[in-house]
């Protein structure tokens, strides 16, 4: 039997960086809002950090290619 | 104003007002000089009944050969000096009224032998502040020489003005142009006539979509003397949505108003996810993980390689 999908992954992700004003550094989003908790799974929070220092490019011009680094990451 | 994207837009918006109004008439196609400045004379008439109208106006739109018209032939016979005494009393409207303008006058050559389709932005203190040349004149009727190039300027209340000229419109690259160039308002005097009014809705429609940006499309309206077509007007003014803010009345003369807010366009490139057409059509496939992040940036459209034929 499988668990259901949890589907409010990413939008706690977006919540979580809801002060983050681009373009800007991975860097600076870690510094920023590394150790914000979000909840990634039923019973399950991680920190933004440890989604962050796994997505490629050092930088990020626009949320489109900060949210594409992401994904990309997540897909690997 | 966010609709169509997925993602809340993060962060604070900070934007001033600006306050637009286009001008919609049926400009004499003049045959004489004494036309030229009855058009003249009607375009200072209207700036002044839209500040009226609209205290506080920020930038006053006139449409395409707004001076000159259209007539069947004979406008090479008339055209305006950029620096002449003709455009110095548009300068000095703008000034009196301090508001900005965007006119369009066909003037003398300035490169090579050929008249030129050029708009104009004056400023409220009454300096020409920016010029354009019609990239895609109307052919094979227009014969006059095309520009080379759709450059951005600062204008009132945080905007970007980017503007392309009437047929211009009917070829999305010259949208994409002005908007990839930093233009969170393109402009759009036209001379558009009967019987393409569709097509005039949907290609302001679309600019604005496909591009993210606010577009104010000021037509000519009614049936001029000495032309031989009848335009629309439907002079209209749209969100970066492509939803119609505004939009004129068919055939008459008139003032539609709209406030815009052009740091929202910035805003949104910036912090907007999906629905970022000026990251997004450089970077094809940016999730995809064989591209790190960045996607495919190769430019593979063989329509904008040098060597098209």
């Amino acid at each position: 039997m499988t668990k259901d999908a949890y589907r409010a992954m990413i939008h706690h992700f977006h919540k979580g960086i809801y002060d983050i004003s681009f373009p800007t550094t991975k860097l600076q989003i870690i510094e920023k809002a590394g150790t914000r908790m979000i909840k990634v799974d039923y019973g399950k929070k991680m920190t933004i950090k440890s989604f962050v220092e796994a997505m490629p490019l050092d930088s990020y011009s626009s949320a489109a290619e900060f949210y594409c680094a992401l994904l990309a990451s997540l897909s690997k | 104003m966010n609709v169509g994207n997925l993602f809340a837009l993060n962060g604070k918006i900070e934007t001033e007002a600006l306050s637009v109004v286009g001008f919609q008439f049926a400009p004499i196609g003049a045959q004489c000089f004494d036309e030229v400045d009855e058009n003249i004379d009607t375009v200072l008439e209207y700036m002044e009944r839209a500040v009226a109208g609209f205290p506080g106006l920020d930038l006053f739109v006139a449409p395409e050969a707004c001076f000159q018209g259209f007539p069947p032939s004979g406008w090479q016979d008339y055209l305006l000096d950029i620096n002449g005494f003709r455009i110095q009393r548009v300068k000095d409207k703008c000034k009196e009224l301090n508001i900005w303008g965007i006119f369009n006058p066909l003037v003398k050559p300035t490169n090579g032998n050929c008249y030129e389709n050029t708009a104009i932005v004056i400023d409220n203190n009454g300096h020409i502040v920016h010029k354009y040349t019609k990239m895609n004149p109307w052919i094979p009727f227009e014969t006059m020489h095309p520009g080379i190039s759709c450059p951005v300027c600062d204008g009132p209340k945080g905007s970007k003005i980017g503007i392309i000229i009437c047929a211009d419109g009917d070829y999305p690259e010259m949208w994409r142009e002005a908007a990839y160039n930093g233009a969170n308002v393109i402009v759009r005097p036209t001379h558009y006539m009967d019987p393409w009014s569709h097509a005039w809705d949907i290609t302001n429609k679309a600019g604005a979509y496909f591009n993210q940006v606010y577009v104010v499309a000021v037509n000519c309206s009614g049936y001029a003397k000495n032309e031989s077509f009848s335009c629309f007007g439907r002079s209209m003014i749209l969100g970066p949505d492509g939803n119609v803010i505004v939009e004129g009345s068919n055939g008459n003369i008139g003032l539609i108003k709209a406030d815009l807010y052009p740091g929202i366009i910035d805003h949104m490139r910036k912090q907007a996810v999906h629905s970022n057409p000026m990251y997004s059509f450089r970077h094809r496939g940016g999730s995809c993980p064989d591209f790190d992040g960045k996607g495919d940036v190769r430019m593979l459209y063989n329509a904008y390689k040098e060597d098209a034929k």
